[in-house]
């Protein structure tokens, strides 16, 4: 994130918290296109550009994990992008370039892009940086190329706006970055706390608002509320605004935010009668969540997209989900209904065989992710026996689709067009990959091969540094103990530190394997 | 309520759709007169002051006030020659000699028009450009006399925060609409979809359905004016002030007194709020976001004026007071040391055991709605409490005091009314009672009159007949009469229970009951003047 004037010095005084968006992953841009029928660059062989790309805490992994793709970063602040070259060369990455330069300043020279990344930086520069962030989008896109763009909006930002001028005050800019934010922190409480009893649909909504906002870190509470430069607007205003280049609306970085179908069926009604079109049906839902933010993909006018996602768009997807079956032991031979629930406490019900079938192997997968075939092939194999594959009729073959359709709506499942960059079964030497390795080093925020953050524990983050495939049992053991030792690392009995001694090789055996096996479930390891 | 654009296109949208003009209580120069006095200003005489009105509309506003003050003088401008049009045949039919309507834009305002002792802009400020916004702060600066109090209203955030969302949103469903009629209902259209759609318990669904419930009731009128109007500028608190500012202009008040213990949170969170800010306009900005404000009714005077802080006893001497308090006992004993609650029809209570505070309340809930000079009541008081001992036991000044300080925090709780004038009304109806000419003329022409309270108050049929005819030339008995003849000529219905009364015997025994307590009725709400 970084806008370009004056603010390139507040994001050096006070860099934005960052972590890698999944959400903008070129994988993601990919998946999301290809459901809309576009053909997409290959990510293993792609060029990627961000803007406004800070310490290059985003594209770092990617580079990471496609060594034959290119990764081109571009952000105004000098310090986040001399941090992220140290970090790169460490790491020894030659396909990542961050360069410090002025969004204004792009040009020809960069190249054309398969996929550009901007996020946090639209509604957060003035408006000519943001033209230009349009233009860049517009110019250096190839034809089958995905934009990323993320922004705030109303009607969430109403209210926010108010929080704003709460603590924005008249911009203060004599002062100190600190005491601004101890001030607006004050200010915050004040409200949070008068506004705690009182049961006014106004008031409890501006105190989830203001709560939510003490609970953010100093720096985005900084460049969210008290840079100059805050922009939301309507999103089909910003619809318009990317179509005065030639930009057309591809979809949500999350596209199970998109469909109606994910509201009861008398308010999907009337939001299919007040909305025509793609952008309207999302205007009217925006309305109906308050939505304050949006991570939206964007693609050439001239592509043409098909905007009913069939079964036919589904092939080269791979599928994953968490989706525990609510009986432990599904009935697969019967057409009996069979529930399957998500985390969110979505749910899906099918009497279809090869579903229960299908949707199980998916579950038994995760955090891995499998393709169209292999589902097939697996569900074959438990409605028959491995010799005698249960039979699949087509009708079988397009209500799977239909039902794989559906949960991606509900997001239920994701898809993703690449295979797994990690494994879950666990070797004698595991490895992890070398970005998180160095970042497990640094602190206990690293970035999994989902490109997902994740928080680590202790001994895991003791432990993931070392996972460089060189390492048994044996000798992990042996570093976890030195740790103790050298009292960097405590090992908790009943709440307690444990003292030196057997008990604490006891107790550090079954935490080596309990967290190789949760540091694999992350989706951590490569081998 | 009225718009002064510079854009033609703006003026006409107002004379597609005049906005329903009403009378504003809380910017009429006696109430303005009286919140300067509270603070220690020397405000015009209301019965003698020049007024001048900007976005005066059709003269809803300056007509009653003008009727009611012959020796004052009024000006009104607006932007809309339709309604200035308007304004001036009403004025003109009225025969009102001291108000003048001009169609004028407020940018084109010279130094000749002179000074002021008040001058209102009501629902202006908001629906204006910039520069408009700041003329209107300028002609407040140059015209207004130096003791002259300006009431400018506007629309503030947060509360519009919301509305915002709506009119943006009402924008984009019109967006392929054709004319206004087309833009009205895909407006409509939009409110009855978040109706029915935005059916959980979640805060921002309440939120949003409490606002529509509202505005489904609305009018076209005031959809069309409050969320299709191209310029709409609601404002922070703050920001209005600091813009006064720069005019040299201060604040004197709000539309109520900013003495209400109403205008201030609970007592922790204004400690709190003491420790974040001690600039007053900042905690009016804070209050004004916890309570999700909407619209403000702001009073300035010039920056040179020495103003005192909130009001004293010492200042309420010189003023008059009312309230509508009744006792919920209705045999009170004044003497007896038993405690007595008092409530006002709006709901608010006062209990007390104090003698003298009980007689001074006795006698404002019996005198309604007449006012009494605050010294008065504590006279007539302190004489119905020595009266009740022979011979008389002299009140010690201490209890005195004590009433003073009640009657002050009844004025602070909205329990007591203040006025810097008598009534303008009276109080009773006399043998040949005589109505408001200003309400008798708009009883003619519809059901809203303006009372003397400068409230607009929608009659019954049959007060709105009865309105009519108490012009001063009959008594009771001859009202009687026509009224009676009114009903068996069918102009005027009356009913025996279920059954349509047309017989003039059977009318005028019904009519004969009704009469006095309508003659009441229409005292009570400030509309006889004799």
């Amino acid at each position: 994130m970084s806008s370009q004037t004056a603010a390139a010095n507040t994001y050096d005084e006070v860099p934005f918290p960052r972590q890698p968006l999944p959400q903008a992953h070129p994988d993601r841009l990919a998946t999301v296109a290809r459901l809309f029928g576009m053909r997409t660059q290959p990510i293993d062989r792609c060029r990627v550009l961000e803007l406004g790309c800070a310490t290059g805490s985003n594209l770092v992994p990617m580079a990471e994990r496609h060594p034959q793709s290119t990764f081109v970063g571009i952000d105004y602040s000098e310090r986040q992008i001399a941090e992220g070259r140290r970090a790169i060369e460490a790491l020894g990455l030659k396909n990542i370039e961050l360069r410090h330069v002025n969004i204004m300043d792009v040009d020809d020279t960069l190249g054309l892009f398969d996929y550009i990344i901007a996020h946090g930086v639209l509604s957060w520069v003035a408006p000519d940086v943001q033209e230009m962030v349009l233009s860049i989008c517009k110019s250096r896109l190839n034809p089958q190329g995905v934009a990323y763009l993320s922004y705030n909006i109303y009607p969430g930002w109403h209210l926010r706006n108010v929080i704003r001028e709460l603590v924005f005050g008249g911009g203060a800019t004599e002062q100190s970055a600190a005491h601004r934010i101890a001030r607006s922190r004050r200010i915050l409480e004040f409200f949070s706390a008068t506004l705690n009893d009182d049961p006014a649909p106004y008031s409890r909504l501006f105190k989830n608002e203001i709560d939510a906002v003490l609970r953010q870190p100093d720096g985005y509470l900084y460049h969210e509320y008290l840079e100059d430069e805050n922009h939301p607007l309507y999103f089909h205003e910003f619809v318009a605004r990317a179509e005065a280049h030639q930009l057309q609306y591809l979809g949500d970085a999350t596209p199970a935010r998109m469909f109606t179908s994910n509201f009861p069926p008398p308010v999907e009604q009337n939001l299919l009668l007040m909305s025509n079109d793609v952008v309207s049906i999302e205007q009217h839902i925006d309305l109906l969540k308050n939505r304050a933010f949006r991570q939206s993909l964007f693609c050439h006018q001239e592509i043409s997209l098909s905007r009913r996602i069939t079964p036919a768009n589904l092939v080269g997807l791979r599928f994953a989900g968490k989706l525990r079956p609510e009986r432990e032991v599904p009935d697969f031979q019967s057409t009996a209904f069979e529930k399957f629930v998500a985390p969110s406490g979505a749910t899906i019900s099918s009497p279809s065989p090869l579903v229960k079938a299908a949707l199980f192997h998916v579950n038994s997968k995760w955090p891995g992710s499998v393709s169209f075939d292999e589902l097939i092939a697996v569900a074959a194999v438990r409605l028959g026996s491995k010799e005698h594959p249960g039979p699949i009729s087509p009708e079988d073959l397009t209500n799977l689709g239909h039902n794989l359709v559906q949960c991606l709506a509900s997001g239920l499942i994701e898809a993703y067009s690449e295979a797994d960059g990690f494994v879950t079964t666990i070797s004698r030497c595991p490895r992890a990959g070398r970005v998180a390795r160095m970042q497990a080093y640094e602190g206990p925020n690293v970035t999994n091969r989902r490109h997902e953050p994740v928080v680590l524990d202790e001994v895991s983050k003791n432990l993931l540094h070392y996972l460089d495939g060189e390492h048994d049992r044996e000798s992990l053991m042996k570093i976890l103990i030195e740790a103790v030792n050298r009292g960097e690392l405590s090992i908790l009995k009943n709440g307690i530190p444990a003292s030196r001694g057997e008990a604490v090789a006891d107790m550090l055996e079954i935490a080596l394997e309990q967290s190789i096996v949760h540091l694999a479930l992350q989706a951590l390891l490569v081998a | 309520m009225s718009n002064d654009s510079t854009s033609l296109n703006s003026a006409r949208h107002y004379d597609e759709v005049p906005y329903p003009g009403l009378p504003v209580a809380r910017s009429q120069p006696e109430w303005l007169a009286t919140v300067g006095k509270l603070r220690g200003m020397q405000p015009a005489d209301a019965a003698v002051a020049r007024v001048l009105e900007l976005g005066c509309a059709s003269g809803q506003n300056l007509i009653p006030l003008a009727e009611r003050a012959p020796q004052a003088t009024f000006l009104g401008i607006d932007y809309s020659a339709r309604q200035i049009a308007l304004a001036q045949e009403a004025a003109a039919d009225m025969g009102l000699t001291n108000i003048t309507f001009r169609q004028q834009n407020i940018l084109d305002l010279e130094a000749e028009l002179g000074t002021f002792d008040y001058i209102v802009a009501h629902g202006v400020y908001s629906w204006v450009d910039a520069d408009v916004r700041d003329k209107l702060m300028a002609v407040c600066r140059h015209h207004l006399a130096p003791q002259g109090i300006a009431y400018v209203s506007y629309n503030t955030y947060p509360g519009w925060q919301v509305h915002d969302m709506f009119r943006a949103m009402m924008k984009y469903e019109g967006r392929n609409a054709r004319g206004l009629g087309e833009k009205l209902s895909s407006a409509r259209k939009l409110l009855e979809f978040l109706q029915a759609s935005l059916t959980t318990d979640a805060p921002y669904d309440a939120l949003v359905q409490s606002e529509l419930s509202l505005l489904l009731k609305q009018g076209d009128d005031y959809l069309r004016h409050d969320h299709l109007e191209e310029v709409n500028h609601p404002v922070y608190f703050r920001h209005f002030m600091a813009h006064a500012r720069t005019h040299e202009l201060q604040l004197l008040g709000e539309g109520t007194l900013g003495i209400r213990s109403t205008d201030y949170l609970d007592p922790e969170a204004e400690q709190n709020l003491n420790q974040i800010t001690d600039d007053p306009i900042e905690k009016e900005q804070y209050r004004d976001i916890v309570r999700n404000r909407t619209i403000r009714q702001t009073l300035l005077c010039h920056q040179a004026v020495a103003l005192e802080r909130g009001p004293t006893t010492e200042r309420l001497k010189g003023m008059y007071i009312e309230s509508h308090l009744k006792s919920d006992n209705p045999e009170v004993d004044a003497t007896s040391p038993i405690a007595e609650r008092f409530s006002t029809p709006g709901g608010l209570r006062v209990s007390t055991a104090v003698p003298l505070i009980k007689a001074a309340l006795v006698h404002l809930g019996e005198i309604w709605p007449n006012y009494i000079p605050f010294e008065e009541l504590v006279a007539v008081a302190r004489a119905r409490i020595e009266a009740t001992t022979d011979p008389p036991t002299p009140v010690p000044p201490s209890e005195i005091e004590r009433l003073e300080d009640n009657l002050l925090q009844c004025c602070a709780g909205g329990i007591i009314e203040v006025h810097s004038q008598p009534p303008s009304f009276t109080p009773s109806p006399t043998t040949t009672p005589t109505a408001c000419p200003a309400a008798r003329w708009q009883a003619a022409r519809g059901e809203v009159v303006t009372t003397r309270r400068h409230q607009a108050l929608r009659l019954e049929p049959f007060d709105q007949h009865l309105l009519l005819l108490v012009d001063g030339s009959r008594d009771a008995a001859q009202l009687l009469d026509d009224l009676t003849t009114a009903v068996t000529e069918g102009r005027l219905a009356v009913w025996d229970g279920q059954q349509h009364v047309t017989g003039a015997a059977r009318a005028r025994e019904i009519l004969s009951d009704a009469l006095p307590c309508a003659l009441t009725r229409l005292a009570q709400n400030a509309l006889l003047v004799a």
